[in-house]
């Protein structure tokens, strides 16, 4: 696949330009710039609270931003643009912090279900669906029957590999993760690792990363920034102004512990 | 090994202003500042009040309205297998609307009939059943039958397109749907928009027809021979006219009832404890809704048709 340009200048897989966000008084990000070029990858670390699901919410347009925009293959992204760029032969796909499988349906039609949607863009023919989702679901670990079962009656981990599994499925060319190791254990932590370094090996493929393990862009060979209270930080050099929620938390928190403590309740 | 310079991922921007903003905790409801919030005073506080009322109701019925075209919008767009897959959703959502309610307007039908036959002849002991006939088209072909119904799909089907949309945007489903390229305007609000439309629309035609033979059976039981009678008075009393506003009724019912729920049930936010009162104003929403389009239609066909009062 050859990435976009436009005026012979490469298009940016995602873009983030001066994004702010606030949750009522809280500032989570203030100017945040980020840009990830078409084949590249980045794992952006931060603790909890930091602002990685935000990150992700605003990246897939999730998330309307208080100022600033995102930009998504030099279109600007909004909660229906994933649609808008499936049609047009690009990809971009999400694993958001819930699982949001279809309760009514087995793991396999949660699967399934995307594929029939977009048959006519991937060129399938419906029934090849089902073949597809198996194959996808088998790649994560998911198999009978677990395959079959109602999402409720798999544990989180396994939500999350199915979950997983659809975007796997539609063949992206864009990633945007939050947390996919999130919630799981040893065993699925090394499935869900072999797809995401397959994904960041592969030069067609963008992945944004967000995630509270530490050293997960190591074992997946890739950069790594980190969302840091004061900002969000490459190789310790501070590249972008962020005021996160934490800090804002954090003094808050003082702030009430002080006047409990003026007041006598704390002793 | 993929290796990515990390300057060319990301650009130093200008350093901006430094923001200064309040550390107070915001809460969704702070009672201490509801406590300490001033009822409104003056006339421009009063005016200030029916303003913001009126930007709100303003924004419900464009976001009402709009759910219509944008999913409408979002079916044309969407490549043929998601439109496959739309139509799929449409037909279980015709047959669950219909199915679910079935029963109960079979019986409420018969019920309304028989006992709009039995009030009518107490009332007026000396109605014939020819002039019968011409009470009960009026009343129930005309009013009852498409209200009654748009109102039980409303209260069925309404709080379960509600509850389950708001329960899908409390799970993260319509986020997660968003985020794989699927419309849910496409695949969600639009069949059930259409099933409570086409829903409503059948629902009321047996609603009709079961009223009709409720009425004939209290009718014949008062005096026997009076089943031909009654059907001459039901045929001169419809008009043309009546066809195009039974369906104008029960088609606009139908879409209004799942265009409210719908659209509340969307409105859900992470609260689970707000989700009854969504589901509960949506089915409010819903029945004033169709009680307006009710007597707006009525008051259409009585100026076009002044003669279907007689």
């Amino acid at each position: 696949m050859s990435h976009a340009t436009r005026g012979g200048v490469l298009v940016a897989a995602l873009e983030l330009q001066g994004v702010s966000v606030r949750r009522g008084a809280l500032s989570v990000f203030e100017g945040l710039d980020l840009r990830l070029e078409a084949g590249r990858s980045l794992v952006v670390f931060g603790e909890n609270g930091a602002g990685k699901s935000t990150l992700i919410q605003v990246a897939s347009g999730q998330l309307t931003p208080d100022g600033g925009s995102v930009w998504a293959s030099g279109r600007r992204v909004d909660s229906e643009l994933a649609g808008r760029l499936m049609i047009s032969g690009k990809r971009m796909l999400s694993l958001l912090e819930q699982p949001g499988l279809a309760p009514g349906v087995s793991a396999l039609e949660n699967v399934a279900l995307p594929l029939r949607y977009h048959a006519s863009t991937l060129s399938l023919h419906p029934e090849q669906a089902q073949g597809l989702a198996r194959e996808a679901l088998a790649a994560l670990g998911v198999y009978p029957p677990d395959l079959h079962s109602l999402p409720d009656r798999l544990s989180f981990g396994m939500q999350r590999r199915v979950a997983l599994a659809r975007i796997l499925a539609l063949r992206p060319d864009l990633v945007l993760l939050d947390d996919p190791l999130l919630g799981v254990d040893s065993e699925s932590c090394q499935i869900i690792e072999r797809v995401l370094r397959s994904w960041v090996r592969d030069p067609k493929l963008s992945v944004l990363c967000a995630t509270g393990d530490r050293e997960l862009a190591a074992r997946l060979g890739t950069s790594r920034a980190d969302l840091a209270i004061d900002g969000l930080r490459v190789d310790g050099v501070r590249l972008t102004h962020q005021r996160s929620a934490a800090r804002e938390r954090f003094e808050t928190q003082s702030q009430s512990f002080e006047a409990a403590g003026d007041a006598g309740m704390l002793h | 090994m993929q290796s990515n310079p990390p300057a060319a991922l990301l650009r130093l921007p200008p350093a901006p202003p430094a923001v200064i903003r309040s550390l107070r905790p915001t809460l969704p409801y702070d009672p201490r500042a509801a406590a300490q919030a001033e009822p409104p005073r003056g006339m421009s506080d009063g005016v200030a009040w029916v303003g913001r009322g009126g930007i709100h109701a303003t924004a419900w019925l464009w976001g009402v309205v709009a759910a219509l075209p944008r999913g409408i919008a979002a079916f044309l767009a969407a490549e043929p297998s998601a439109r496959r897959e739309v139509r799929r959703a449409s037909v279980e959502q015709v047959f669950l609307v219909a199915y679910r309610s079935l029963p109960l307007m079979l019986t409420a039908g018969a019920l309304v009939g028989a006992l709009a036959a039995l009030q009518a002849r107490l009332l007026a002991p000396g109605l014939d059943a020819g002039r019968l006939g011409q009470v009960l088209v009026t009343l129930v072909v005309r009013e009852l039958a498409p209200l009654l119904t748009a109102w039980v799909v409303a209260a069925r089907s309404g709080t379960a397109f509600a509850t389950n949309l708001g329960l899908m945007r409390q799970r993260g489903e319509i986020s997660a749907l968003e985020v794989l390229g699927i419309s849910p305007h496409a695949l969600l609000v639009l069949p059930r928009l259409i099933g409570a439309a086409l829903g409503v629309l059948v629902l009321a035609i047996y609603f009709g027809l079961c009223a009709l033979v409720g009425a004939a059976l209290v009718a014949s039981a008062q005096s026997s021979g009076v089943f031909a009678e009654l059907v001459g008075g039901l045929g001169r009393c419809l008009v043309w006219q009546d066809l195009p506003l039974f369906i104008a009724k029960a088609v606009g019912m139908g879409l209004l009832t799942g265009l409210v729920t719908c659209f509340q049930g969307l409105r859900a936010d992470a609260d689970a404890a707000s989700l009854p009162g969504h589901a509960g104003s949506a089915v409010v929403g819903a029945l004033l809704a169709c009680g307006v389009l009710d007597l707006l239609l009525t008051g259409i066909f009585y100026w076009l048709n002044p003669l279907g009062l007689a």
